[in-house]
């Protein structure tokens, strides 16, 4: 490897990359400008508000048996002359000026920073509530005479409503404390002997650099993540993808020059962008520092030594600088799988999500220890987080420092292996359903990744639409559900000009098939439950749960109704999504075996329970093997509603069926188990000879 | 000297067979060999997706072969190891051997010195040359960006003889051209073709290969049909173009294929 070459390669990317507007954009005018001023522009907008003193008005209005006249003079502290509207008296104004030197003032004086407030009592037609809604109103006080109490209604999610609330309670506080004064006095009793039997206050030792440091640990190590991410982010496409899409990748490749020196003098260049754009972001953030400081220090409240920072960055500058190699590798490898920037970009958004996400504990009270000093990401961020603190210890810096050299490294080689792979430089990458529609081919078949995509999204609407249609509609909720999965696919199918009849295996079948399948089905349902017992030994409570959740829902529901839910609809809702596309878009791409054990894996976890999981894993198997016989997802269909509607004749009718089935019930001995596990075993074989297990066909699907 | 020895390429094809898609083995490349003497053309012939670009790519180490090697030899006759040095005496372009737009075209010339190691001096004196040879004058300094289909071109060729390398490896570098571009890639091989340097390169035009080739190789779905000189090869078929020549010889495959 010859370093001149690098150099060179290195010179190249930088110019190139220096000539890429939208990059120096990111670069430099993101951090050095719009960040600042947006910064800025929110904290004056803060301060302006803060420091407003128009004073607001607030209107009271008071049901007519409260009486209390000094009370009422409490609340409206002291009455002004009356207001332009003939319907109001102004009974009040501003606290804060009036009453400087008791009770109330003091409370006053608190608040002044969030402005002046004067009360106005206003007298109303309507009744209260809707005065509060039309804000007509913005307290209303009524007074309970048989339990001497009074309520002040207001509205929480009216931020004037629940301003004045705050001040009424203070005031009525304040006469409160007036009344007990008077009372101790009546007595002859001090107040202040018995309210105040020790005093103490609080003294914060927090040295003014710590306070700032501790702001710092928070800001600075985002900030720099940031800078770092979005530096590398760029440029790391840019060497890699905007390459090949400019097309000078062979162009590259035609110069004698290793493949190493090539990866190295890249590599180097990414991560100088990294580096420098975290370097321009703390700069960013020292100048914003510099600003507030100088007018803390206007304001005589600095007492910050810069100069007790100076290790800290240091050590910052050294972490961002190793931090970025790692990055850079990384960004780099996951790149080269793309072959557009377009892609590129869309690999590596979640990366960016899961960074910035992470970037975030050191808003959280977490600190460095040797065990989280070896995780990625989140041991820089923690990092700089405590020497910003001044809590570090020099194990932990080291130990930070060294692992992400040695994932740079790791990473590096790894990034050599693949650059220098021809399927990288050359190949092509199949279609997702991401892909426009109208580059995809008719009739083809799903990519993995479309089988995941659907999957995801029906399980998120599973998730969020699912419950609502069940909060709304216990029963029928069930069934939607279904639907939901149903429509994801046949969307899917659509969409993705998917042929459909063979990845979703839409095959008409024969009679003893489906005579097959019902006998599968039961046999599966009788294995699938004689597992169950040992599961539910060992996980009673979540056997419980299950148990319950089928309880709750067969409750007051006709046999009929219960039967569509429970067993018609999801042998068709999830039958089309695990069996249809998501076998569909593995099958033919990898081993059976593999595509039935992952389906299999996927629709146990659906369900979200570990008995009920174990349970549906094994169906699952089974109903994979049984499309994978038949090629007919109508097969499935057929077993899944037999399992399913066994179940609910269980819960029906109970007695019968464990008359029919006596494993089940609690007396069942070791023989009754035996013997029904052949029979389960004999109703797969029957079921299996049945659907063409035994003959000499070819294995269809 | 380029000898190439029993050449395999194998891809992976993902190919739908009725409703399946099936993951093939495919050879683009099934078993070349063939010799560039120095200072001789080579054209390389066939149809679309008969394997001219992998083996082009394969003979200017760009790309691993599956089996066989590639070996070239120094004026001693003595193979050379290193990839680099290879590259170093190799002009390759084809049609995704594009220039870096965001570069001058004088920026972009002493990258190449750079790359090539040359002394700051030979760059300048290899630019003088180049400049005068392909008339680059006018646009020197403009962005490549800038410039037009023709002036680019110019500059592609620019790049590719600035080391003065004594084997060419083209790859249809016609393709697609005005007749005025075209020319002057045509000019461009006969000029180095009579300075003494090696040329092998992949062209659809037959009447160009006719006039430009000492010998011609015929491929058809990876493998080597035919391959002589164009006068041999015409009197072979009993055709008198090598036109002719070549349909008689793919026909001749296809239908030994079929039987």
């Amino acid at each position: 490897m010859n370093f001149d070459k690098i150099k060179i390669i290195y010179k190249k990317e930088i110019r190139e990359l220096i000539r890429d507007k939208k990059m120096m954009f990111m670069m430099f005018a993101l951090p050095l400008l719009i960040y600042p001023l947006l910064i800025i522009l929110v904290a004056s907008i803060v301060i302006s508000f803060m420091t407003s003193f128009e004073s607001k008005e607030y209107r009271v209005a008071l049901s007519d048996n409260i009486t209390d006249e000094r009370m009422i003079e409490a609340i409206f502290a002291d009455a002004a002359e009356a207001g332009p509207d003939d319907e109001t008296v102004v009974l009040s104004e501003n606290a804060l000026v009036r009453n400087g030197s008791d009770e109330a003032g003091a409370d006053a004086d608190a608040e002044s920073d969030a402005g002046s407030y004067f009360f106005t009592r206003v007298n109303i037609s309507s009744d209260y509530e809707t005065a509060i809604a039309d804000s007509k109103i913005n307290v209303y006080i009524s007074y309970d005479e048989m339990n001497d109490e009074y309520s002040v209604y207001y509205n929480d999610s009216d931020s004037d409503s629940d301003h004045a609330a705050d001040y009424i309670s203070e005031r009525l506080n304040g006469y409160k404390t007036t009344l007990i004064h008077e009372r101790f006095d009546a007595a002859g009793i001090d107040y202040d002997a018995y309210n105040n039997p020790i005093t103490y206050r609080m003294v914060d030792l927090a040295s003014g650099e710590e306070s700032v440091g501790n702001i710092l640990g928070m800001i600075v190590p985002l900030l720099l993540m940031m800078g770092v991410m979005l530096g590398t982010m760029n440029a790391a496409a840019d060497v890699t993808t905007g390459e090949k899409e400019r097309g000078t990748q062979e162009t590259l490749m035609t110069f004698p020059l290793s493949g190493r020196e090539l990866l190295f003098g890249k590599f180097l260049a990414v991560a100088t962008c990294g580096i420098v754009s975290a370097l321009l972001y703390l700069i960013s953030v020292g100048i914003l520092g510099g600003f507030m400081y100088v007018v803390l220090e206007q304001a005589g409240n600095a007492s910050v030594s810069i100069s007790s920072f100076l290790p800290s960055i240091i050590v910052t500058v050294i972490t961002v600088m190793i931090y970025s190699l790692f990055l850079s590798a990384v960004l780099m490898c996951v790149c080269s799988f793309a072959k557009s920037n377009k892609e590129a970009s869309s690999y590596l958004s979640p990366i960016m999500t899961v960074t910035m996400l992470v970037s975030y504990a050191g808003y959280l009270d977490i600190g460095l220890n040797l065990k989280l000093s070896i995780v990625p990401v989140l041991n820089i961020v923690l990092l700089i987080k405590s020497v910003m603190t001044f809590e570090y210890d020099v194990a932990s810096i080291v130990l930070v420092l060294l692992s992400n050299a040695l994932y740079a490294v790791v990473a590096i080689m790894i990034l050599g292996k693949m650059y220098t792979s021809e399927r990288v430089l050359f190949g092509e990458s199949g279609g997702s359903l991401l892909e426009r529609n109208s580059k995809r081919e008719k009739n083809s078949t799903p990519s993995y990744g479309d089988g995941i995509l659907v999957l995801l999204i029906s399980l998120v609407l599973y998730v969020y639409v699912g419950t609502l249609l069940q909060l709304k509609m216990p029963i029928m909720g069930l069934g939607a559900i279904q639907l939901i999965f149903v429509a994801v696919v046949i969307f899917a199918v659509w969409y993705g000009k998917v042929d459909h009849v063979h990845t979703l295996s839409l095959r008409k079948v024969s009679i003893p098939r489906l005579i097959g399948s019902l006998m599968t089905g039961m046999g599966a349902y009788i294995i699938g439950n004689l597992l169950l017992i040992p599961a539910q030994m060992i996980f009673s409570e979540s056997a419980f749960k299950y148990g319950n959740s089928v309880t709750n829902i067969m409750s007051d529901q006709s046999f009929l109704v219960c039967l569509l839910v429970i067993a018609v609809s999801p042998a068709i809702g999830e039958e089309l999504l695990f069996r249809g596309y998501l076998l569909g878009s593995l099958k033919n791409k990898i081993k059976p075996v593999w595509v039935i054990l992952i389906t299999a894996v996927i629709f146990g976890a659906y369900h979200m329970n570990i008995v009920q999981g174990i349970y549906a894993f094994v169906l699952g198997c089974i109903l994979g093997i049984v499309i994978y016989l038949t090629g007919s997802i109508f097969c499935t269909m057929l077993m899944h509603f037999a399992c399913n509607a066994i179940s609910v004749c269980v819960s029906f009718y109970p007695d019968t069926m464990l008359k029919i089935m006596p494993m089940f019930s609690d007396d069942a001995t070791g023989g009754t188990y035996a013997l029904f596990a052949i029979i389960g075993l004999v109703f797969l074989a029957v079921g299996f000879a049945l659907l063409g297990v035994f003959s000499k066909k070819k294995l269809s699907a | 000297m380029v000898i190439a020895e029993n050449l395999v390429k194998e891809f992976i094809k993902t190919e739908k067979e009725g409703r399946k898609t099936v993951k093939t083995k495919f050879r683009a490349v099934n078993g070349i060999s063939l010799t560039a003497l120095e200072g001789k053309t080579i054209g390389i012939l066939g149809p679309n997706g008969a394997g001219k670009t992998t083996l082009l790519r394969m003979i200017a180490t760009m790309m691993e072969p599956t089996e066989g090697r590639v070996i070239h030899t120094d004026e001693n006759g003595q193979p050379i190891d290193d990839i680099v040095k290879i590259k170093s005496n190799m002009g390759y372009m084809s049609n995704n051997t594009k220039l870096y737009e965001k570069f001058t075209v004088r920026e972009m010339l002493t990258l190449m010195g750079e790359i090539y190691g040359f002394t700051d001096d030979y760059t300048q004196e290899r630019i003088d040359v180049i400049v005068k040879r392909l008339n680059l004058s006018e646009f020197i300094d403009n962005r490549i960006k800038s410039l037009s289909t023709g002036q680019t071109q110019r500059v592609s060729i620019a790049r590719c003889l600035f080391a003065d390398p004594g084997l060419y490896i083209l790859d249809e570098p016609t393709l697609g051209l005005d007749i005025m571009s075209a020319a002057a890639i045509v000019d461009f091989m006969e000029e180095e073709k009579a300075a003494g340097k090696t040329i092998i390169y992949s062209t659809h035009y037959l009447e160009e290969a006719e006039r430009l080739c000492d010998k011609v190789v015929l491929i058809n779905r990876g493998r080597v049909i035919a391959e002589d000189s164009p006068a041999g090869l015409c009197a072979a078929t009993g055709r008198d173009t090598l036109r002719t020549a070549f349909l008689k010889c793919i026909e001749d495959d296809e239908m030994k294929d079929r039987e």
